[in-house]
């Protein structure tokens, strides 16, 4: 399975954003690589995560092997200087309706990098239904 | 002036340029390598902060399931109320002893979650460099039907 960030979500409430994502990544510690290759090098894990919305940092971690073979990882920020989109509700949908264009949020980027030199990168909309 | 040490001084010269855009983005695994290959909470600690005194504190709450039925998975969630530079997590069960070490922005909420491998039974640490400058600490122990970390 390829490695990738496969799920961010987020809600937010009260201008606090709660974020939740999912990575796939085998996450091998050096125990783990050396049973499975013989080589303590073939280890292999994120380590550093970071979230950006435009230029800001909401999100600094540096990681090591001992979070769960593909992690989850859950964070809050404050976002109510961020500019927060409007998320269509279902009826909205049914009928084909489009936002406008001054309704569209900013994004939420994460970027993982592991220990091999690859980076995964994400983005997600700040979005919420009420204002 | 001898031509290798010309090199290593100019390379010291660039580091120094590079360095202010980099401290949006604190990356501990090259700032602090010795605390990644620590082996126990103490020795990673004072890799991480140096030999200070460490405050314990009821303000930092830790989330973990007492019992838990596989190590490869142990869900952690803390969050601390003290105005905070960095916010370490630490364990005792694996090999090497760090598991995360954040880096307090204005937009962090100080709350967090992960989840982690155990080895064995053990007790998770949650330190606090605050920005008055003392160290905060919190601890929780958990226990592991089958360990997560060799398999």
């Amino acid at each position: 399975m390829a490695n990738k960030i496969s799920a961010i979500k987020v809600k937010i409430k009260n201008g606090v954003a709660t974020v939740r994502m999912a990575i796939s990544h085998p996450m091998l510690t050096y125990a783990q690589a050396e049973a499975k290759t013989g080589s303590r090098e073939d280890s292999n894990f994120i380590t550093h995560i970071t979230g950006k919305v435009g230029d800001e940092t909401v999100l600094d971690v540096s990681t090591s092997q001992f979070l769960s073979k593909n992690p989850i990882f859950l964070f809050l920020f404050k976002c109510d200087t961020f500019k927060i989109g409007r998320k269509l509700s279902g009826r909205e949908l049914d009928n084909g309706a489009k936002r406008k264009d001054s309704e569209i949020g900013d994004f939420l980027t994460i970027i993982a990098t592991d220990r091999k030199g690859n980076t995964y990168k994400k983005s997600v909309e700040l979005a919420s239904r009420k204002k | 002036m001898n031509r290798r040490n010309f090199l290593s001084f100019a390379g010291g010269l660039v580091a120094i340029s590079i360095m202010p855009i980099d401290l949006s983005a604190k990356d501990y695994r090259k700032l602090k390598p010795d605390v990644w290959t620590a082996h126990t909470i103490d020795e990673a600690t004072k890799a991480l902060y140096g030999v200070r005194e460490i405050i314990e504190t009821d303000k930092i709450k830790i989330k973990v399931p007492k019992i838990n039925s596989s190590g490869a998975k142990v869900p952690v969630t803390f969050e601390t109320s003290i105005d905070a530079k960095t916010v370490a997590l630490f364990q005792d069960a694996n090999p090497e002893s760090a598991v995360a070490v954040f880096n307090v922005g204005p937009y962090d909420v100080k709350k967090y979650g992960a989840k982690i491998k155990m080895a064995k039974d053990g007790i998770l640490m949650v330190l606090v460099e605050g920005t008055d400058g003392n160290i905060y600490m919190a601890k929780a122990a958990t226990k592991v039907a089958a360990g997560g970390c060799e398999g």
